[in-house]
Order: structure tokens, then C-alpha cells, then sequence
């Protein structure tokens, strides 16, 4: 009897830790930052902070609706660097808003290929990994031709800049976008028919096939909105750094994974929110941001990141073991 | 008969594939049929090719390693640095060595703590690039030495010292593919996990076998091509994860494991050496001839889960990863 109340305690604790354990780390990273470094806590990195993860962010957004449905996105970075390049070069050419909208349509095009390939192979975890795998190198090294391997500058489009880098008040337009995103996106997951079946996808895609939704369908939506929100992530960073490299998205489909995960969206589909992984977001720009405050090299902060991304997935299979545990003993 | 053909022709892809090259060339460049073209072919298939054998083994067990594109640069790294202090030999032991722990790390965390090996080596991917990168700074170390470049281009006839190894990799690989209880279990892991585990056999131990002689392989790849270029670089074999794939899957070798041969992806990666020392006679761009390879993966992926759609075929569906 008395290992039974011992475990049940230890239960609770782990269930505590597995729910809200993300917070508490965010909260340390917070203050032993603001410790180290005075410069940390200031309101102008605060805002600067906010300014950085929009974009990033705006990538971690897709890849929740695709880590929900039960895939992963690794060809995010390369879309995002053609959809910059392209955004870029046609701006002198047909104006911003235009060039915006073409670059949008890139995005969607890029992503619903991805949808279309992944459910030909069968729609699973793994072809949805080789595939974008194979369509990241792809699509890279589009941007690269499309650009002959230049930077191209937009230095010189004020209403381009504008978006990147203006402000309503002290509010950067950037966050203002990333907001919105983020509300559209949770509500769209949980309170539309895509965003329930999304769910379905990640759970258990033959019972959905059988209950008679379009399973294809509805995949290929999925990746197609992923596709739609890089592409809005790429115009943000293009428009807050004025230019566009065919490189400039190398990498940042790990970051968008790390976030989602950090976030507590499990890997495997079938749970998660926009809203959690915004709260990864935050997380992987500050760590970011308090690893830079702190004079860590980028390199080094690979290391770190890639430790992230194991802790992360290493928590969320012992909350899964947690739950079940708890499950069993309601049971 | 329709249906007989073309399932012939899915699975002689390779083969088929390199055919439609061959006449190519034959009307576009009959020089191209010399001795010279062949070994040269080898030459530069070998060392990616030591890694595709162990990919094969690996994928056949039904998983996957993204990280042999950062272990394979270290190798060289490591070697470029130890080469002067250790020796040829011991540098080699040390330096494969390394890979096989690296490998283990891997294989800890798919075979044990069960997270799935995409995430998993894609995590250690970037770490160890991070490492690496701090190591050497970002920049080249040489590593000139003569013995070491004997090891690589030393050759009978035009087959270099790299070649033969590749060749010895290709036939040990095939060997215990198909001759060892080892080999037997792998196929078994990778067809059914858990009938092979009600089997029992040990299905932990294979799985994490399966890192370690993929670290270790990518880190003698590693080794080979530091001998031959005499200097190792954080940018080398950035693209040998997909390559090798690729090869594997075009020789036949499904996604969904339990299916596959080192002999086939050995024709894989000569189809892909091929398609790209076509793609330099021809003039086509660095850049387009990356794009080309990407699509080829997909094209190729999309060919091989494709039976699974018919009715009546024998062929499982893909999945790669854990079995969960």
C-alpha cells in the first residue's frame, strides 16, 4: 500500500512537471540571463527579441499544423529562402504588394508539391521526412539558380522595409503580424473542421479515412498552409533585414521543429496548439538572444540547440509514459 | 502481363536507368567509352559508397541517419589533426573509432530510449556540426602526407587502394547480409519489429548495431577522402546523407526496410556518378545538377512506395522509423 501512495504522489509531481515543466525552464533561462547580463532584461531586447521570433515564428506556426497531422516539414528554410528571392527580385519589377502576393503563391505552390509527393508515398512520418528532405535540397538550390548564388539587396524599397522593420507605437509591425497568426492559427485548429480533422490525421489516419473524411485532401491543405505561412515568415525577415540570400533559410526548419517541440506539440501528431508552440518560440529566441547576450559563437550554439531538441523530445516520451501511467491507474 | 512488366521494370530501375545513360552518351559522347571513364567513375563513387553499404544495412533494419553528413567532415577533421602526432594506422583506428561512439549515441537513443531516428539524428546532426565547427573554427586543417595519399590513389591498373576497400565493403556487407545469422536478424527487424522480437531476437542490439557501424563507416569515408584530398574541411560530404539514400533507394532497397542489397545500391551509386559526370560534360550548373539529385530522391521515394497501391501486390507499405 505504501509504494502505491509513494508512486501516486511521484505520479502527480511528474504529471505537474510534464504540463508546465516549460515554463519553469523559460523562467530560469529569464533570470540567469538577466543575471549575467544586465543588458538582457532591458525593454529595447525585450523588443528586439519579439522583432527576431516573428519571423521564425511564423515558420514554427506551419510546422505545428504539420507536426499536429502527424508529418514534418524539413524543406521549410529552403522555401523560405526561394520565396525571399523571389519576393525580392520582382519588387523593382511589378511593386510590393505584388511581388508579396507572388511570393505567397511560391510558398503555397512549394508546400502543396510537398503534400502531393508525401501522399503518394503513403502519407507517413517517414516519407514526409525523405521527401521534404529531398525537396529542401531541391528547392535550395532553385533559390541559388534563381539568383546565380547572389545576395539580392532591398535596400532600396522604403515600402517593402517598412513592414520588416516599422512600428505602430513602440509595437513592431512584424509582432503585430506574428499575432495575428498565431490567433487565426489556434483558432482555425480548434474551432474548424480542418483544424479538427488536422487532429484526426495525427491520431489515427485510417479511422479518419474510414469515418469518410478525405484523408489526401486534407494532408496536402496541410502542407499547403505550411507553405503559406513560410512564405509570410520569409517577406517578414527579407523586409527586417532589407535583403534576400538563397542561403538565408538554412537551418531554420530545425529551429521551427525545436520550438514546436520545446512548445510540447509531440512528434507523431494528434495534440499540440498554436499557442504552445508560441511559448517555444519564445524560449528558442531568448536562449538564443541570452546565448549572444552572453557571447556563445554560433557554432557553439549549435551544440546547444542540438541538446535542445534531444532534452525536448526526451521529456515528451517520459510525460507520454506519465500519462499512460495515470491513465491505467483511472482505469 | 502488363502488370508482370512493369513490376519488372520498377525493380530493374537501376539498371534500366543506367542503360538509357549509356546509349545516351554513346550518341552524345562515344569517347566517353574508355577505361579511363569507368575507373575515374569508381574513383569518385568509392568513398560515398563505403557509407552506402552501412545505409543499406541500416535501412534494410528499417531506419535511417541523417547525421553521417556531419560525422563524415569530423572524420576528416579529426584525421587532418591527429595524422601528425599518431601515424597513418593508428590514426585511422582512432578516427573510425570515434565514429563507431558517435554511432553508439545514436543507436542509445533510437534503440533504447525509443525516439525516432529522424529526430534523433537530426538532433546529433547539428550538434556535432556545432562541435565541429568550433573545432576548427570554420576553416580547413591540411593533412599532407605521402603515405596517406598512397592509401588513397596508390592503384593496379587504375583501381585505386579506395576502390578496393569500397568493393571489399560491397561484398562483406552482401556476406553478412546473406550468410550470417546477424544479417538474417536485420532483415527480420526491418520487415516486422515486433514478430521479430516475439522471435527473439535480441531487436534492441540489432537496431543499435546499426549506428554504430554507420558512424563508423562514415567515419572511415572520412579518413579515405582526407587521404585523397590531403586536407580535411567542415564542408566536405555535406550532401553524402542524401546521396546515399538515393543510391539505396534506387538500387531497390525499400524505405520500409526488411528489403534491399549492397550489390543493388552499388549499382545505384554508379547510376548517380553517372547522371553527374554527364551533367559536367554537358555544362549543366552546379546548382541545377543539386536540384536534378533532390528531385531524383523524390521521384525515387514516390516510385517506391508506389506498388504498395496496387492491388494484390506483396509489397508492404512504407514506413521508416520505430515501429510504435
Amino acid at each position: 500500500m505504501g509504494e502505491k501512495t509513494v508512486s501516486k504522489k511521484r505520479g502527480k509531481f511528474d504529471l505537474i512537471i510534464s504540463k508546465y515543466g516549460i515554463l519553469f525552464v523559460l523562467a530560469a533561462i529569464i533570470i540567469v540571463a538577466g543575471i549575467i547580463s544586465p543588458a538582457f532584461l532591458t525593454g529595447q531586447n525585450i523588443l528586439n527579441i519579439l522583432k527576431q521570433v516573428s519571423a521564425t515564428g511564423m515558420l514554427a506556426i506551419g510546422m505545428t499544423f504539420v507536426i499536429i497531422s502527424g508529418g514534418v516539414d524539413l524543406s521549410m528554410g529552403s522555401i523560405l529562402s526561394l520565396c525571399g528571392v523571389v519576393c525580392v527580385i520582382m519588387i523593382p519589377l511589378v511593386g510590393t504588394p505584388l511581388a508579396i502576393l507572388i511570393a505567397l503563391a511560391v510558398g503555397v505552390v512549394c508546400g502543396t508539391l510537398n503534400g502531393i509527393f508525401i501522399t503518394l508515398t503513403g502519407g507517413t512520418m517517414g516519407s514526409a521526412f525523405i521527401i521534404t528532405f529531398g525537396m529542401a535540397t531541391a528547392l535550395g538550390s532553385l533559390a541559388l539558380t534563381v539568383t546565380n548564388g547572389a545576395n539580392v539587396n532591398a535596400a532600396a524599397f522604403a515600402d517593402f522595409k517598412e513592414i520588416g522593420q516599422g512600428s505602430w507605437g513602440i509595437v513592431p509591425i512584424t509582432v503585430v503580424i506574428f499575432v495575428v497568426a498565431v490567433i487565426a492559427a489556434q483558432f482555425v485548429l480548434r474551432k474548424t473542421t480542418f483544424g479538427r480533422i488536422n487532429y484526426c490525421l495525427g491520431i489515427n489516419d485510417e479511422a479518419t479515412h474510414l469515418s469518410g473524411i478525405k484523408v489526401k485532401k486534407f494532408r496536402v491543405l496541410v502542407y499547403t498552409v505550411a507553405g503559406l505561412f513560410t512564405a509570410l515568415g520569409a517577406v517578414m525577415l527579407c523586409s527586417r533585414v532589407s535583403s534576400a540570400s538563397p542561403i538565408q533559410g538554412e537551418g531554420y526548419e530545425l529551429d521551427a521543429i525545436a520550438a514546436v517541440v520545446l512548445g510540447g506539440t509531440r512528434m507523431g501528431g494528434g495534440s499540440g496548439s498554436a499557442a504552445k508552440t508560441v511559448i517555444g518560440v519564445l524560449m528558442f529566441g531568448i536562449l538564443t538572444n541570452a546565448l549572444n547576450v552572453m557571447g556563445v559563437s554560433s557554432y557553439q550554439q549549435m551544440i546547444v540547440k542540438g541538446i535542445i531538441i534531444m532534452v525536448a523530445v526526451l521529456m515528451d516520451k517520459r510525460s507520454i509514459r506519465v500519462e499512460n501511467e495515470m491513465l491505467a491507474r483511472t482505469v | 502481363m502488363k502488370e508482370k512488366i512493369s513490376q519488372f521494370c520498377r525493380k530493374n530501375i537501376v539498371v534500366i536507368g543506367i542503360g538509357i545513360l549509356l546509349v545516351f552518351m554513346a550518341f552524345a559522347a562515344p569517347n566517353y567509352f574508355a577505361y579511363s571513364t569507368l575507373t575515374g567513375l569508381l574513383t569518385q563513387v568509392a568513398i560515398y559508397g563505403i557509407v552506402a553499404c552501412a545505409m543499406t544495412i541500416a535501412i534494410i533494419g528499417g531506419e535511417f541517419d541523417l547525421s553521417v553528413s556531419s560525422i563524415l567532415p569530423l572524420a576528416t577533421l579529426l584525421f587532418a589533426a591527429m595524422l601528425p602526432t599518431l601515424g597513418l594506422p593508428l590514426t585511422i583506428v582512432v578516427v573510425t573509432l570515434i565514429g563507431v561512439g558517435i554511432g553508439c549515441i545514436n543507436g542509445f537513443f533510437v534503440a533504447i530510449t525509443k525516439i525516432n531516428a529522424f529526430i534523433v539524428t537530426l538532433a546529433t546532426m547539428i550538434a556535432i556540426k556545432g562541435i565541429m565547427l568550433t573545432f576548427c573554427d570554420g576553416m580547413p586543417m591540411p593533412a599532407v602526407n605521402e603515405s596517406a595519399r598512397q592509401l588513397a590513389m596508390g592503384n593496379v591498373g587504375g583501381i585505386t587502394v579506395t576502390v578496393m576497400i569500397f568493393f571489399g565493403c560491397v561484398i562483406l556487407t552482401e556476406l553478412v547480409l546473406r550468410k550470417t545469422k546477424y544479417g538474417r536478424n536485420v532483415f527480420a527487424t526491418g520487415g516486422n519489429y515486433d514478430v521479430a522480437q516475439y522471435a527473439g531476437i535480441n531487436v534492441r542490439f540489432i537496431k543499435f548495431s546499426l549506428f554504430a557501424i554507420l558512424g563508423g563507416a562514415a567515419a572511415l569515408a572520412g579518413t579515405l577522402l582526407t587521404c585523397r584530398l590531403q586536407a580535411g574541411s567542415p564542408l566536405y560530404g555535406s550532401d553524402v546523407a542524401l546521396y546515399v539514400v538515393s543510391a539505396a533507394v534506387l538500387g531497390g532497397t525499400s524505405l520500409a526496410g526488411g528489403r534491399g542489397s549492397a550489390v543493388r545500391t552499388l549499382l545505384g551509386m554508379l547510376f548517380i556518378g553517372m547522371l553527374l559526370q554527364i551533367f559536367t560534360y554537358i555544362n549543366v550548373y552546379t546548382y541545377m545538377q543539386q536540384l536534378i539529385q533532390g528531385a531524383i530522391v523524390v521521384v525515387v521515394v514516390i516510385m517506391d512506395a508506389l506498388p504498395s497501391r496496387k492491388k494484390g501486390s506483396d509489397e508492404e507499405p512504407v514506413t521508416v522509423g520505430n515501429p510504435e
